[in-house]
């Protein structure tokens, strides 16, 4: 809701009180969700150009130079408030949006990730939202026929009232036909097809800019409800009207509504709208104030020269696409809103879109914390302690979740989801791989280094398979910016995320915020762990077969490419142990972690590595495991040597230090890889070897793999249907 | 020759098969809007119907797809002889039509499931499985609805007439129940008419048909589609 | 001289010479009361019967109901098709009046706050009993199917007719119907439709029907032209049109294995309603119709639900109607 310094100011800069129209559009794009009043102060922080940037943050997608001819672009998007709601149709619309945000920029949509976060469970409302957001967002994408390449999901009791659902979408796009989000020229025509407009989501960026009440019905009438069929047909027809360059500019109707569109496409340009809300196709009767904020799906808002109109309509009619003329670009630099000639709203665009009084933010004190690690204890039972982490809901098996969604509608699919990262072909020949991280975990306990560490893990997924990272998209999930400590964590995320930005080069192309995922139960203030939720793309050489992380030689050798110290504190191992976490994270160690990925990145362009992966949650105990897992072969380790300070065998299994790999090397390879370690200046040993047998010897314990898939494949399905 | 490769409001692969079959030489592979009509079919020497969402499955899969005009085409061509491959939803909207038995019913998992799975090709009187005897191919399966089931009768007319040349198996070519992704009847993955010149499949060939995707096996598949085309 | 196939109360039915599908309706100047006991000869009585009944069929007709009328024949006489009249009346009341009153003590003009659609036997020897939709199943005397029916069309016929009277400032009180089978198999309206059969009252609750006679208060043949004057100044064209919603269930049939109902009672069981044993999962479309339902429009829908709504391998459809 707009606060009363708002009204106040808005009503200075206008000379009077604003209308009821006025009003319902200053609260949807002064909400946080849209306006990114309390964040955006801080995004300076990020790298966000390098050369091969066509587009930065600031439009629908992000657009990277990926060579011949092509630019890959990215919008990644939160929908947390509606998913609580109702995790269907919020997962399914989410993942609409996110499309929507793609093909805006001329982009033809090829994948899709997601990223959830529930509360445990063994509580069956989590139970339930997580198979109905699943089924949300697998009904939805399988439908438009984009694939699902990546995604991640992670457990805990800070998000029993938050859940959180984060979109991604990757595309392609000719430079040539890149339709810009921006209004340049007066006398256009604004031209809107798609759906019909109802009162789905009335003010639902408002209700994402809020903390939950504890009045249900309140929060109902937020929900938007998605239509793949009518998003299928609009992607039809929007590829059409890009292939013959008849759009000036392009919007998607998404939070905020046509306020928010018109609004953006304005702003960008220089220019103004004027609209006739009588034009507008309804799906029932509306009041004119809720048709300006309505956010029913499957809209877009397009910018068409009058010398382009007649063909545009054409091509809206033999798609059978609902479409309207609702209005034109102006010079007056307004928004202006007629209903049957009567004028309801007229606010100046910068007023609008920028010209919210910036919110005093406070930024409190993140607690400190010990390094000790005097909780810990070796386990009594080794192969339990093993076992357990398997079976965690952090770390095993997902399949049950992404077995629903299609993985290979459009045919480039290279590389499945199981994989460290998926990787799909583009029409260049490139191959990209694309993965998502955040332990939020280690981000509890320290917001920075959680944040870089996160960030780490994701960049270590990619280099794991080969590829080189491209860029980042990200997506912020706090708490409520109006309390000090909440707006801290969120402040010190930022900080960590543009410090990994610019100490590995890679730029931030795309991202979103969203903050108040706190909610008040019993008088009891609950607020998710910090999430920040990163996503990287990754680039292969040209002709460079992916490395997958199985292995696939009998008596190779594994190497463990870095040192591990006890980072015990905010591990998995700690959470299983003693029911929380405590204690510093595991360091954040940028020098080293480049050191080991250009390791890595070189040993895979000589082809010495036959597969590998990056040691993290769970330590180098689960990334074995995790090796073994769907592979024929099993392993056998001498864990005598071991590079760091780690004093037992449990901390060496289980630490969670960063800028570690492991790889595994034929005999034959083994002294060109100890050559590339040594130039790279850092350190290594030979855990083990890979054997014919399908047992994980650890020495000192062995499991059967039968045992570990059972362990692993159950943690999951054990809660679900 | 030409191939008229259909697509209804909702069907999402057609550039998939348009690109597989593309791959075969004199295919001729041709997209046609169901909106089409009958026209649309006036120069086809075959037909498929790719897999998809058709009127986003709204009433039944394929039902809706299964009573426009341009289905009547098809109806005409498949009598007149010609070759006609329906995948995924392609079957569905053949069963609704009639020109296959049978029904594809939810997955006994309730739930959209995509994974790789091994075809077992059983009968080889089909021209779809011409000189694949014993072959285990390797395909994906993306569906809420594969869980093929006839009645008795129709079962019965299937194996006599030996007109199911899929199975669903291990990778030794075992057909089991744990090798059965959607309980489909004794692991029916593909279905025949009389006349043999019709094939319903629920796998995907055309995703299976370069190997940096996972497999070429599906290739095989499309392949003889091709070849029975006179 | 025409063949009598059947002689009521007030009415002769004879059949058409000229054609074996249709009859030859008169009405009789008799007027009677109290199952037959009162009984009076006024002329003109059933001159203005008929006409009533011309008038309200031809408007209803015209709303797309299908009725036994084809037109008029005679001063006191119209022509209909043959039809096999289905052994229960039908009876709809908007406000309490006569034996509904004495029935349940209540008192005359109490407005309900739904229309009541109720039925009898159709048999004089037993003075008409009241009957309910379960018994006259059970008892065979029409099909569920045939009941659902002629209760819809029963609700449809109260709103045109009590929307046509309301412009003139009449209340329709209530009114009863009879329905017959052509030999074709449909269902159409029958008998006739005037102030015999139903109860009209002005503003004042002063009865334009029959209720004059029952109770000595007026003049019949006064109060029956007085509501056919009135109707005709009436205008049918601005009645709006009714929509009715009709149900198709459709449900997976028995011993088709149902994947979407046994994985929700695995979730039921897990919420802790372990009492469900089996639970399958269908579907219910509701389709709202233009027109008021008809044999013709009701066969229609039972095609479009073996072409497209259900799937006949693997389901069951059903239509309701109530």
């Amino acid at each position: 809701m707009i606060t009363k310094e708002e009204l106040q100011h808005a009503s200075k800069v206008l000379g009077r009180e604003p209308t009821n129209t006025e009003l319902g559009m200053l609260d949807v794009l002064w909400s946080e969700h849209c306006s990114y009043k309390s964040s955006k102060r801080w995004f300076y922080l990020f790298k966000t150009t390098a050369d091969n940037v066509a587009l930065g943050i600031g439009e629908g997608a992000g657009l990277i130079d990926i060579g011949g001819g092509y630019y890959v672009g990215v919008a990644m998007e939160s929908h947390n408030h509606p998913s609580q709601i109702d995790p269907y149709n919020g997962a399914a619309t989410g993942v609409g949006g996110i499309i929507r945000d793609v093909i805006s920029q001329g982009c033809k949509a090829v994948g899709l990730m997601n990223c959830l976060r529930f509360g445990h469970l063994d509580k069956p409302h989590n139970a339930y939202l997580i198979e109905n957001v699943v089924r949300g967002i697998s009904e939805y994408g399988n439908s438009v026929g984009i694939p699902v390449v990546g995604g991640e999901i992670e457990f805990d009791d800070s998000y029993d009232e938050n859940c959180l659902v984060n979109v991604v979408c990757v595309g392609y796009v000719k430079p040539e036909k890149v339709v810009r989000s921006s209004a340049r020229t007066p006398g256009h025509h604004l031209v809107m097809f798609g759906s019909s407009t109802g009162r789905d989501g009335i003010a639902g960026v408002s209700f994402a800019s809020e903390t939950f009440s504890d009045e249900e019905e309140e929060n109902r009438g937020a929900i938007q409800i998605g239509d793949p069929l009518a998003k299928k047909v609009v992607i039809d027809t929007l590829t059409e009207l890009i292939e013959e360059e008849l759009l000036d500019g392009l919007q998607d109707f998404g939070g905020g509504g046509m306020t928010s569109a018109a609004g953006e496409l304005a702003r960008a340009g220089g220019t103004g709208v004027e609209i006739d809300l009588e034009k507008v196709p309804l799906r029932e009767e509306m009041d004119p104030s809720e048709i300006v904020i309505s956010e029913s799906q499957e809209r877009m808002l397009a910018i068409v020269a009058p010398e382009n109109l007649d063909r545009v309509i054409l091509l809206l009619e033999k798609n059978d696409t609902p479409h309207a003329v609702i209005g034109k670009v102006t010079d007056d630099g307004h928004y202006t809103v007629r209903y049957e000639g009567e004028v309801l709203a007229r606010l100046p665009i910068s007023l609008l879109v920028d010209g919210f009084p910036v919110p005093e933010r406070v930024e409190g004190k993140i607690p400190a914390q010990t390094d000790s690690i005097t909780w810990f204890k070796e386990p009594e039972d080794y192969c339990e302690a093993v076992l357990n982490l398997l079976r965690s809901p952090n770390i095993c098996d997902r399949s049950w979740v992404y077995s629903q969604y299609d993985q290979h509608v459009q045919t480039n699919t290279v590389v499945d989801l199981g994989e460290n990262a998926g990787v799909l072909e583009f029409p260049n020949g490139r191959l990209l791989a694309f993965t998502s991280d955040c332990n939020s975990f280690w981000c509890s306990l320290d917001p920075q280094t959680g944040t870089a560490n996160s960030a780490a893990e994701s960049l270590r997924n990619i280099v794991s398979m080969g590829a080189r990272p491209l860029f980042i998209a990200d997506c912020l999930n706090f708490g409520n910016p109006e309390r000090p400590e909440s707006y801290a964590q969120f402040v010190e995320s930022v900080r960590g995320l543009g410090r990994f930005s610019h100490d590995f080069d890679i730029p931030i192309i795309g991202g979103n915020v969203s903050l108040y995922n706190e909610a008040v139960v019993d008088g009891q203030n609950r607020r998710i762990n910090p999430t920040p939720q990163i996503m990287i793309a990754g680039i292969f050489n040209q002709g460079f077969t992916p490395i997958k992380r199985n292995l696939v030689t009998p008596w190779a050798n594994i190497f463990l490419v870095g040192e591990t110290f006890p980072d015990l504190n905010g591990s998995e191992y700690q959470r299983m142990v003693i029911g929380e976490v405590k204690g510093e994270p595991p360091k954040y160690r940028p020098n080293w972690e480049k050191r080991s990925m250009n390791v890595i990145l070189e040993a895979h362009e000589r082809g010495l590595i036959r597969s590998c992966n990056n040691v993290g949650r769970g330590g180098v105990a689960v990334a074995l495991m995790k090796m073994a897992m769907k592979s024929e072969y099993g392993f056998k380790l001498n864990m005598d040597y071991i590079p760091g300070t780690v004093n037992s065998m449990a901390q060496a299994l289980f630490s969670e230090t960063s800028s570690r790999y492991l790889a595994e090397v034929t005999e034959s390879n083994q002294p060109e890889f100890l050559e590339l370690v040594e130039k790279h200046d850092t350190m290594v040993c030979e855990l083990g070897l890979t054997t014919t047998k399908p047992v994980a010897d650890f020495s000192r314990f062995s499991i059967s793999m039968d045992n570990a898939r059972k362990a692993f494949t159950e943690g999951l399905s054990r809660f679900l249907e | 020759m030409s191939i008229a490769v259909i697509r209804f409001p909702g069907t999402n692969n057609e550039d998939d098969v348009l690109k597989a079959l593309g791959k075969i030489p004199d295919a001729n592979p041709y997209l046609v809007p169901s909106r089409k009509g009958l026209a649309g079919l006036k120069d086809a020497d075959a037909v498929v119907i790719p897999g998809g969402f058709s009127y986003g499955d709204y009433l039944r899969a394929g039902a809706v797809a299964s009573v426009e005009v341009i289905v009547e085409g098809i109806r005409d061509l498949a009598e007149d002889g010609k070759p006609v491959l329906g995948i995924c939803n392609g079957f569905q909207i053949l069963a609704e039509m009639g020109l296959l038995p049978g029904v594809l019913l939810p997955n006994d998992s309730s739930r959209f499931i995509c994974k790789w799975i091994y075809l077992k090709v059983c009968e080889t009187n089909s021209i779809f499985s011409e000189n694949l005897e014993n072959a285990v191919l390797r395909l994906p399966i993306a569906h809420a609805e594969g869980n093929y089931f006839c009645s008795r009768e129709q079962l019965e007319a299937l194996r006599d007439e030996q007109r199911i040349p899929f199975r669903y198996c291990d990778s030794h070519g075992e057909t089991s129940t744990e090798s059965n992704p959607n309980g489909s009847l004794e692991n029916i993955a593909g279905v025949t008419n009389q006349r043999g010149n019709v094939l319903g499949l629920m796998p995907h060939p055309e995703r299976a048909s370069r190997q940096i995707l996972g497999s070429s096996d599906g290739l095989l598949i499309l392949e003889n589609f091709v070849r029975a085309i006179k | 001289m025409m063949d009598l196939i059947y002689e009521g109360k007030v009415k002769k039915v004879y059949q058409d010479p000229k054609s074996p599908e249709r009859v030859i309706i008169e009405f009789t100047d008799l007027v009677t009361a109290g199952d037959g006991e009162k009984k009076e000869e006024i002329m003109g009585k059933g001159k203005l019967t008929s006409e009533l009944t011309k008038y309200l069929l031809g408007y209803l007709e015209g709303k797309g109901i299908d009725t036994h009328f084809v037109k008029a024949h005679d001063e006191k006489q119209i022509l209909c098709r043959k039809v096999e009249i289905y052994p229960v009346e039908v009876v709809c009341r908007n406000i309490a009046a006569g034996s509904f009153c004495r029935r349940y003590g209540l008192e005359k003009g109490k407005v309900l706050e739904e229309p009541l659609v109720e039925f009898f036997v159709k048999d004089d020897g037993l003075h008409d009993p009241l009957i309910t939709q379960s018994g006259i199943v059970s008892l065979g005397l029409v099909s569920e199917e045939v009941l659902q029916f002629m209760k819809s069309v029963t609700l449809s016929v109260n709103y045109y007719l009590s929307e046509l009277l309301q412009q003139r400032n009449l209340s329709l009180v209530d009114f009863k119907l009879e329905f017959g089978r052509t030999d074709a198999g449909h269902i159409v309206l029958a008998d006739e439709l005037s102030g015999d059969t139903m109860r009209v009252w002005d503003t004042n609750s002063e009865s334009l029907d029959k209720d004059v006679f029952r109770e000595d208060r007026g003049e019949i043949i006064e109060v029956y032209a007085k509501l056919i004057e009135s109707l005709k100044e009436s205008k049918p064209e601005e009645v709006e049109d009714r929509q009715e919603i009709i149900q198709v269930i459709v449900m997976p049939k028995k011993g088709i294995k149902n994947p979407p109902g046994e994985v929700t009672k695995k979730a039921l069981v897990r919420l802790g309603f372990g009492v469900a044993d089996d639970v399958r999962v269908g579907k219910l479309f509701s389709v709202v119709l233009k027109t008021p339902l008809t044999s013709e429009i009701l066969a229609q829908l039972k095609l479009m639900n073996i072409k497209l709504l259900s799937n006949p391998i693997s389901e069951n459809s059903e239509v309701n109607l109530s």
